[in-house]
């Protein structure tokens, strides 16, 4: 049997002749299997530990020559394809971040800049690199460094360099002069809509140690979450190692970097962030800045963290269930506030009653089926308010008008209203058969899920609006297609029965075609458009004369 | 409904002037890219929501089968519209305007399609609609749509004109406060037609606007000159009668006589509207040269020449 180690444990037998064979091959396979490293850039950790008595400098000499690898100055003369490089380097950033493998473990990683030619005046070249080898002690930003064993990553056609759990980093010179990417701070709006490094003046708001636990069970990450603030807003951040400052800190930060989770950006400080104390006594203060970060409704995005919100209740609904042989109990909760209505869930026993006005600390945001939720932890999260910020809402009535363009802009919510001319009137509208199992619209008689089922009856309309800027895919089901059509479903389903179903989409498409209709209910906004799930649909007439002056008055049209 | 698809290109509500002067198409590259034609205020037109009289309308017998020609007129000129062979969906409302025209209606209809260009050998572009859906809507709903139509054209005129003030980039678009819609098509606009003069526009929007106010009901609006280089403050003196029309043929036949292809509809009107005829008479003078004289012919719809 050929062994695809063989050559390789050739190698590292010859370089460790008293090596047990077979147990170099356990070792290939181990890196190959579990750590996902080829055998090529595995041979020298893999003779390390053969030889970890021996520390030979003769032999480490030999050995790096027995590994053909190619020395470079440049990056420019590395391939595509170059493994086992041997560069210097000077380190511009690192920045460890979880990275998820294919196998769905989590493994910490690094990333950042390197620069070519680090003692040459000539002008250095900047690549990305990743450090899949945790060389952290040997990466310091502002060093000198031989890269030997790397190997060379092409995505996208942009080029990288992978520094392997079984890569050398030789410090060359120590990172004094630390060459950190200085560049103006940003206010949190502006790097908000950023990715990568930035710098950022900002108050912390709210700090707390947290963990992250490792997927492959191989430990815990120590971490500081928490929020910073500045007039412009706010975000949240994750520092990794340690984090020195009190809550109320006025801190600036170099090196930072934003990530994106979910919807949501976050940064993200290493210790090759600087940060230090920052003087400014025009600087919002603490009670300036709670006020403003306070979340409303219409805010919260998937992925946020350590949301502080204000929310008046509508209904309570509490189910219990087990889980690890623990009966445990969740609260699903629908809130509103003046900005609009969605759903909170409570995974801890809580008293609610409707009406109740309550404020919430920390909590986090989940999309549920599109629309983000709001997600607590513990009861004690929750404090019930004496008095409502704003005059009591009245759940019948309460909804949030919206544009097309600013559903399209700010994301999945419920609770809105929003209008547009009827353009187009899909030729599905009408009775449709469901699955009775997961509401499913059935095939010729077959659910993907469920194959064969008897089919239940179910009437919805599928149109697109559009206002000129921005369109929707509406969804009316049966009560709202109902009220709106002025009819019932067993009316229209014998209507169909006779004339066939495209009469019914042609008098609809004579009667909608062009007209304006208002609708209310819940958008869910993706990378395909925006949907919209109509609680109801009106027919809007507008009056030209009106609609004429708000024109002219908008823009100033004299005429 | 595949996710590549991409989004659907919201319908711009856009007057006939804009289109029919906008000369610099976009074509998608992938499969499911979407078209363009660029106008000069910088709207990216691949669909569009458009309105008004139906002008002419006639069917024509094509290899893949029956579709439809028309023009559509709103308060600023003309739209070429068609219905394709493979639509059938919508031949059954086309064969119903037909019979309507044909009869002599006069009737306003609402059309959403998509936005198409035709490239003449001498690099001429000139623009027209394939229709998607359309329906006859009464006077009110095309007031209606004169005022979101102006609205929406004004805010493109108010983007024009302070991209004229920002350098052509999309930063200094953007933090000068341009919507970000408009940004791509203002930097190709600047790029193809340079230095746009709006007024022609903003005399539509007002004429529109006065139309949806009541202020001056269509079929009574003194027909403004439908020129590039117009001014709304200099209308034009109208001629009249036997002058007029003698005026208006000798205008026409000049302009295709200097010209060495197809001369397209709205150039004649221009060209007759500059010479102080009106649209009602300029039309009239095309039809009978074409149809009583026999001096000019239309080879492709929309277009004449010389006979």
């Amino acid at each position: 049997m050929t062994d695809e180690y063989d050559t390789y444990i050739d190698r590292v037998l010859a370089e460790v002749p008293d090596a047990d064979r077979e147990a170099v091959r356990e070792e290939f396979a181990k890196y190959h299997v579990q750590f996902r490293i080829e055998p090529e850039d595995a041979v020298r950790s893999i003779m390390k530990r053969f030889q970890k008595n021996d520390t030979d400098a003769t032999i480490q000499t030999r050995m790096d020559s027995m590994v053909s690898s190619k020395k470079v100055e440049k990056f420019s003369e590395l391939a595509s394809d170059d493994r086992n490089v041997t560069v210097e380097v000077a380190v511009v950033t690192y920045t460890p971040r979880m990275q998820k493998m294919k196998t769905g473990e989590e493994k910490q990683i690094a990333f950042g800049w390197i620069e070519d030619l680090p003692f040459s005046n000539e002008e250095s070249t900047r690549w990305d690199y990743k450090d899949w080898g945790n060389h952290s002690a040997n990466l310091s930003p502002g060093s000198i460094v031989r890269l030997e064993g790397v190997s060379v990553n092409e995505w996208n056609g942009k080029r990288s360099l992978n520094i392997n759990q079984s890569s050398r980093v030789v410090v060359l010179q120590e990172g004094g002069a630390v060459t950190l990417p200085t560049s103006d701070p940003v206010d949190i709006s502006t790097a908000s809509t950023m990715e990568g490094p930035v710098s950022l003046v900002a108050r912390v708001v709210a700090a707390r140690p947290d963990q992250i636990v490792k997927k492959d069970g191989s430990g815990t990450i120590d971490i500081v979450r928490g929020r910073l603030a500045d007039s412009s807003g706010q975000m949240s951040f994750l520092c990794w190692g340690e984090f020195n400052h009190e809550v109320g800190a006025l801190l600036r930060f170099e090196g930072a970097n934003i990530r994106r989770f979910r919807d949501t950006p976050e940064v993200n400080f290493s210790d090759r962030t600087k940060i230090e104390v920052f003087r400014d006594a025009a600087f919002p203060d603490m009670d300036e800045l709670a006020s403003q970060t306070r979340a409303s409704i219409a805010d919260i995005r998937d992925g946020m963290r350590g949301v502080d919100i204000t929310v008046q209740i509508e209904s309570i609904e509490t189910r219990t269930f087990v889980r690890d042989g623990e009966e445990r109990s969740l609260t699903s909760v629908r809130v509103l506030d003046p900005s609009g209505r969605c759903k909170m869930t409570v995974w801890s026993p809580i008293e609610l009653e409707s009406g109740q006005v309550v404020s919430v600390q920390e909590a986090r945001i989940r999309a549920f089926q599109g629309t983000p939720d709001i997600t607590v932890d513990d009861a004690t999260q929750i404090t019930i308010l004496d008095d409502s910020p704003w005059e009591k809402i009245d759940p019948e009535s309460h909804v949030v008008e919206a544009t097309l363009g600013e559903l399209r802009r700010n994301g999945s919510r419920d609770g809105i209203q929003t209008e547009g001319d009827v353009l187009a009137i899909r030729d599905d509208c009408g009775i449709v058969l469901r699955c009775p199992e997961c509401r499913r619209v059935l095939r010729e008689g077959v659910c993907a899920d469920h194959n064969v089922v008897e089919g239940v009856e179910d009437l919805r309309l599928r149109l697109v609006i559009d206002d000129g800027l921005a369109t929707a895919n509406v969804v009316v089901g049966r009560a709202a297609s109902e009220k709106f059509l002025e009819t019932d479903m067993s009316t229209i389903q014998s209507r169909i029965t006779e004339e066939g179903a495209s009469g019914f989409v042609q008098e609809l498409q004579n009667r909608l075609f062009g007209q304006r209709l208002s609708i209310k209910g819940r958008a869910i906004v993706d990378d395909r458009g925006t949907m919209l799930m109509a609680d109801s649909i009106v027919e809007k007439s507008g009056d030209p004369v009106a609609i004429a002056a708000e024109v002219r008055e908008r823009w100033g049209v004299v005429l | 409904m595949g996710g590549s698809r991409g989004q659907r290109q919201p319908a711009l509500r856009m007057f006939a002037i804009e289109f029919t002067q906008s000369s610099l198409p976009i074509v998608g590259q992938g499969e499911f890219d979407p078209s363009f034609v660029v106008s000069r205020l910088g709207a990216m037109t691949s669909r569009m929501l458009v309105a008004g009289v139906i002008d002419n309308m006639e069917r024509r017998d094509t290899e893949s089968g029956p579709g439809y020609r028309g023009r559509l007129r709103d308060s600023t000129g003309l739209h070429m519209f068609d219905i394709a062979p493979f639509n059938p969906e919508l031949h059954a409302d086309a064969e119903e305007i037909l019979a309507r025209f044909e009869r002599g209606d006069r009737f306003v209809v609402l059309m959403m399609g998509r936005s198409r260009h035709y490239e003449t050998e001498d690099g001429g572009v000139f623009t027209s609609i394939r229709s998607e859906g359309f329906r006859e809507i009464d006077i009110s709903r095309y007031h209606v749509w004169l005022a979101r139509t102006a609205d929406a054209t004004m805010r493109r005129i108010d983007a024009h004109r302070k991209s004229r003030e920002l350098d052509a980039s999309e930063s200094s678009f953007k933090s000068g406060g341009i919507p970000l819609d408009l940004i791509p098509g203002l930097l190709k606009s600047k790029e193809h037609y340079g230095d746009v003069d709006d007024s022609v526009y903003e005399v539509a929007v007002m004429r529109a606007i006065s139309m949806s106010e009541g202020i001056a009901p269509p079929d009574e609006t003194p027909l403004v000159e439908v020129n590039v280089e117009a001014s709304p403050k200099a209308p034009s003196k109208n001629l009249a009668g036997e002058e007029a029309t003698s005026k208006a043929q000798e205008a026409i036949m000049q302009c295709l006589a200097s010209s060495d292809g197809p001369v397209d509809y709205d150039t004649l009107i221009r060209e007759c509207a500059s010479a102080g005829i009106v649209r009602l008479t300029a039309e009239e003078v095309i039809d009978d040269l074409r149809d009583v004289q026999a001096l000019i012919q239309e080879p492709e719809f929309g277009f004449f020449e010389i006979l």
